[in-house]
């Protein structure tokens, strides 16, 4: 199966241009970009418009916090360390907010469980459409989500239990990975033979295959992420980093998950958000991505907020990067999706002005190479 | 004086080129305008639009970035709390009046919350406010909550348990103040039956003040709907989710339709069946209709964004702007001081680089009884 898409133009998200091209896909694979190409079994005439590698949204509750019927099936809070606790347990893949994400450009989302326990769970990476579950699911495990900050305080401190406090939350979670650790060791040295449910998560993440999520908005919080990862050696992301223009400490090759956007302060730890962080924390270097962290950013419109973002002086191409390129590296997924490019995965928006502006209307979607999307 | 130069100003055909003349808090004249004023402002290939208006938002009675101590937003003690007024909460303070005023946005109508059935009587103020000398009008509404947001707001064992409850905390007090009304006229109210609820809703049933009715579902606009025709007062549909399926009603009825942002997920179930294109479709049968953000639902910073999804599901962007500048005011009745640049009007203005129905047209200055309160340059304060 070839799919041509001719006459339009595709953005180079590393170089911030837009290049005449033909696309040709096949077996869901971007095979040959370039002119003179007219034999497919269907044609996409994208004249006048232009072409996107598909949006990431690398963290999200989509399909977990339903709509329709307010069902959250993200947070498990009946004790705070849950490492066994699987995102892709909690979601509904035919939430109409995963159509709706198509419709607005989005193909990929890292999906996790929510922030009200210390060990939150296990983060997995799903596609927006696919013909079954194991299409969708690109990666069951891709990350473990660990929270630190005012949710589990307040989670648990409201029962009466531990976590009550920022000691109390940061106490639990060393334990837990200072247990991990010796249960690997043991592992490693085959003196373990039989497998420990509760700590099997753990092996992959001391092992460097997968990184901690760190749940952190003031900055406090997000320098407790650092120094535990440190302290054993973890990969990790730095997610929703409310704080993140005020780190002083070097970390620029960590990836840094921004958002949820323009939502009301809801709480304390909100305090100091800046509309400029995602400008400033990029001109130090760091390799930031915006995300919806649905529903409590509607992921129809991160890219009209990140557009916001360009009026008050976000450069453009580095805020292009935000949604494909620099979230895609961020999931372990740069070598596959982010851009587009002989041999990457053909996940495609092809949209008819700014991607960025409101009114610009999606026209098609394509995951994998098949059109999953078509505006009428 | 200001003198705001070759801009494209809105108009009620859309936008034209002209001069604006400001003399102090009022459009003194528009047209070509030649002269040695004070202050000239050069706006070519910018375009000059009322200031923007949001009639029901909690900006200051709920504050940012914090909890208990920043929430006046409801009384969490009464059903009926109409004596009370919006205003006494408010903390001027609120950063979001200042992401109002960047944004475009001059007047907020400052609306309680949602837990009780009848809230409390709302304020328009102006959004560069820093106390009470900020109130446009300070009685502009009475907000009523229909629906699952009321439900159970005291407990399981207080009314409202069902919209049946509702209604009835509704219908007693209308009722109430129609029997205290006569007493009054008669001159028998005295510190021993003095209600100071019942005396605001005297002024619902006087005509006065509308009562903002906020009612997502079909059934709870309907409800809204014969209240207004039970007791003869004015009513505004606030939220009307569902409004798109009573447009016959709506218009026989002559009911404006104060629409909540379409940028808000959906996952609250009243909003179940919301669609797009909703503001078209009233404006296609001739449906007063303005855009809200209810903020803090969505902040108000967002107003414009809201407009502009309008355009993108088909209003014409002369409706589009009517929707968050002329049509709000006229709904509360303020619409002969404001609301539209004409002659005369209060010089409420705002100015952006671009065509304001793309989300990427930016607020280049903030214009409040005709002072420039924001410019790009006021942003390091």
């Amino acid at each position: 199966m070839k799919l041509l898409i001719k006459n339009g133009k595709y953005y180079d998200v590393f170089n911030g241009k837009y290049i005449e091209s033909n696309i040709l896909i096949e077996n869901g694979i971007i095979k040959k970009i370039g002119k003179n190409m007219i034999h497919a079994d269907e044609i996409i005439d994208a004249k006048d418009k232009l072409i996107f590698p598909g949006f990431i949204d690398a963290h999200s509750h989509i399909g977990m916090w339903q709509t329709r019927f307010n069902g959250n099936d993200a947070n498990e809070c009946t004790r705070p360390i849950t490492p066994t606790m699987r995102a892709v347990d909690g979601v509904n893949l035919e939430d109409e907010c995963l159509d709706e994400a198509l419709r607005h450009g989005f193909t990929t989302a890292m999906i996790t469980p929510g922030s009200g326990n210390a060990i939150c769970g296990q983060a997995a990476v799903i596609k927006m459409f696919g013909k079954s579950r194991e299409e969708m699911i690109v990666d069951d495990y891709a990350a473990m989500k660990v929270a630190f900050g005012e949710n589990p305080r307040n989670v648990y401190g409201g029962f009466g239990k531990s976590p009550a406090s920022r000691m109390g939350t940061f106490a639990i979670i060393d334990k837990e990975f200072a247990k991990a650790k010796l249960y690997k060791e043991k592992k490693d040295s085959n003196k373990e033979t039989e497998l420990d449910y509760e700590y099997e998560p753990y092996i992959s993440v001391l092992n460097r295959e997968i990184p901690v999520k760190i749940h952190a908005h003031r900055i406090d919080d997000i320098n407790s992420g650092i120094r535990l990862c440190e302290k054993y050696n973890l990969k990790y992301t730095l997610d929703h980093c409310t704080d993140g223009y005020k780190l002083t400490k070097d970390v620029t090759d960590v990836s840094i998950l921004l958002g949820p956007l323009k939502m009301f302060k809801s709480k304390y730890e909100l305090k100091d958000a800046r509309d400029d962080t995602a400008k400033v924390m990029t001109e130090r270097g760091y390799s930031v991505s915006i995300t919806s962290d649905h529903p409590f950013c509607n992921i129809n419109y991160v890219t009209n907020f990140l557009g916001l973002l360009v009026k008050d002086g976000l450069d453009f191409t580095e805020a292009m990067k935000m949604i494909t390129i620099n979230p895609a590296n961020a999931i372990g997924l740069g070598d596959k999706i982010g851009s587009i490019a002989e041999g990457k995965i053909a996940d495609l928006v092809i949209v008819d002005g700014n991607p960025l502006e409101m009114r610009t209307n999606v026209c098609f979607t394509l995951i994998k190479g098949s059109v999953c999307y078509r505006r009428v | 004086m200001i003198l705001l130069k070759n801009s494209n100003v809105f108009t009620e055909h859309g936008f034209k080129k002209l001069d604006v003349l400001i003399e102090d808090d009022t459009i003194k004249d528009i047209g070509n305008i030649t002269g040695e004023f004070d202050n000239i402002l050069d706006l070519e290939g910018n375009y000059l639009t009322p200031g923007m208006v949001d009639i029901s938002s909690s900006i200051g009675l709920i504050e940012g970035a914090v909890k208990a101590e920043g929430n006046d937003l409801d009384e969490k003690s009464k059903e009926c709390i109409c004596d009370m007024h919006s205003i006494d909460g408010v903390n001027f303070e609120d950063r979001y009046f200042y992401d109002a005023v960047k944004n475009g946005v001059t007047s907020v109508g400052i609306t309680s919350g949602n837990l009780s059935v009848i809230g409390a009587v709302s304020s328009l103020v102006k959004t560069n406010a820093v106390d009470f000398s900020g109130i446009i009008k300070q009685d502009v509404d009475i907000s009523v909550t229909l629906g699952e947001k009321p439900k159970k707001s005291f407990g399981s064992s207080f009314p409202p348990l069902s919209r049946m409850g509702i209604l009835d905390i509704i219908r007693r007090n209308l009722v109430n103040a129609r029997n205290y009304k006569i007493k009054k006229d008669e001159g028998k109210i005295d510190h021993t039956n003095y209600d100071p609820c019942l005396e605001s809703l005297i002024k619902v049933l006087n005509k006065q003040i509308p009562l903002k009715i906020y009612a997502e579902k079909k059934q709870d606009i309907e409800t809204a709907v014969y209240l207004k025709e039970e007791f003869d007062i004015k009513i505004i549909i606030s939220g009307g989710a569902d409004s798109y399926k009573l447009t016959n009603l709506l218009k026989r009825t002559n009911t404006p339709v104060l629409l909540g942002s379409c940028l808000k997920e959906q996952s609250f179930i009243e909003l179940k069946d919301r669609k797009n294109d909703t503001a078209r479709v009233l404006k296609g049968n001739d449906i007063s209709f303005a855009i809200s953000t209810h903020h803090p639902s969505i902040t108000v910073d967002l107003l414009q964004m809201s407009m502009n999804l309008t355009c993108k599901y088909g209003l014409s962007e002369v409706d589009a702007i009517r929707s968050v500048t002329l049509e709000p005011f006229k709904m509360l009745g303020l619409d002969d001081s404001r609301g539209s640049i004409e002659k005369g009007k209060i010089a409420d203005l705002a100015i952006f680089d671009g065509n304001p129905t793309y989300s990427l047209s930016k607020v280049i200055y903030t214009i409040i009884d005709g002072k420039i309160v924001y410019r790009p340059e006021s942003e390091n304060e």
